[in-house]
């Protein structure tokens, strides 16, 4: 993972963490705070935020003294969610190339042949 | 917790220190940035109690500093404050006697992790070497506070990171931490807040990432370009 500095790192490991859990690189147990604070170099309350606010949203649970964990559902969610985002981000670039709906749907189904 | 306030130190009329107000939290690991002469060193040094305020107060957990409370806190000098005819491993175990807090483990994974060849002589090691062995020396304590003192200077780029991941493996939540620095990059990630000092002041002061999201620059940039653009 490169981190960029002048972004606020936290929400840098976020994005990272759901990248390893809806490629399936993380399955259950996500590293420990100490274990990924010294693998991307960076300090464990940082990545202590991260978590929180993983917490927070749904995608994983923590137990004191058991880890943090990766919730069941998080996966296919957080593939759906990437995958939407990058169908969105797909659409509008051919749209502003001058693309109707019709045409890219065209597209679409010509790839698949 | 240490608590300063309208701290000033001068030397012959000279502003080291001029008026400084900063509170730092139990646990926090904070990075002290600005160039040379900028006062960190002096800020460190009236922290510690190596010389007096000229005004104003300094108070960790309510009390001034002095003799009585360098038994919690661990100082990393920037000069080199090793004995050159000592093998490395025997000024260790020297300098160890002097410290309740001293934990071999710590020791033993910083000697391994830094690969210090404690064997040898002092007088043989190189500046870098010698810059891991005063840093086996500070961080093997359980003290309550460790100030460090430009552990970056001086040494070669390559090496840098090294050191800062030896730092960062030897903190330990609850812990307070205080890095003074004037090469930003290759320590920035480490800092949970940076504060930006500047002729005897403090100019910037906030969490790293909150600083990050309001100029949209990294600590460094911060440091070269709103310091001194």
């Amino acid at each position: 993972m490169e981190i960029d500095k002048s972004k606020p790192i936290w929400r840098q490991i976020v994005q990272e963490i759901k990248e390893r859990i809806s490629r399936g690189d993380i399955e259950k147990g996500v590293p420990t705070v100490r274990a990924l604070a010294e693998e991307l170099g960076v300090n464990p309350n940082t990545v202590a935020r991260a978590y929180r606010e993983m917490e927070r949203e749904g995608i994983v649970e923590s137990w004191v003294g058991k880890g943090t964990w990766v919730k069941k559902e998080s996966r296919d969610k957080l593939k759906e969610e990437m995958v939407g985002e990058v169908v969105v981000e797909f659409v509008k670039n051919l749209t502003s190339m001058g693309l109707s709906k019709k045409e890219i749907k065209k597209l679409v189904r010509k790839i698949d042949d | 917790m240490i608590e300063i306030k309208n701290l000033v130190k001068t030397y012959n009329d000279v502003y080291a220190v001029n008026g400084v107000n900063l509170t730092i939290e139990d646990g926090s690991f904070v990075g002290l940035v600005g160039p040379n002469g900028s006062g960190k060193t002096t800020l460190l040094k009236l922290l510690f109690g190596f010389c007096r305020p000229t005004s104003g107060e300094i108070k960790i957990d309510g009390r001034a500093p002095g003799v009585n409370l360098r038994s919690e806190i661990a100082f990393y000098p920037e000069y080199d404050s090793t004995y050159h005819w000592m093998k490395a491993q025997d000024l260790i175990d020297w300098y160890s006697g002097f410290f309740k807090d001293w934990n071999k483990e710590k020791e033993k994974n910083l000697i391994d992790f830094f690969k210090l060849p404690t064997h040898r002589y002092v007088a043989h090691l190189s500046k870098g070497l010698r810059a891991k062995l005063k840093l086996v020396l500070t961080l093997s304590r359980d003290a309550k506070i460790f100030i460090l003192d430009e552990p970056l200077s001086g040494i070669d780029p390559a090496s840098r990171v090294n050191i800062t991941s030896g730092i960062l493996k030897a903190y330990r939540a609850k812990q307070t931490f205080i890095f003074s620095t004037h090469i930003v990059t290759d320590a920035e990630m480490l800092f949970e807040r940076t504060i930006f000092m500047k002729e005897g002041n403090i100019v910037i002061d906030g969490k790293s990432d909150a600083l990050r999201e309001k100029y949209g620059k990294s600590m460094d940039q911060i440091f070269k370009e709103e310091l001194y653009g």
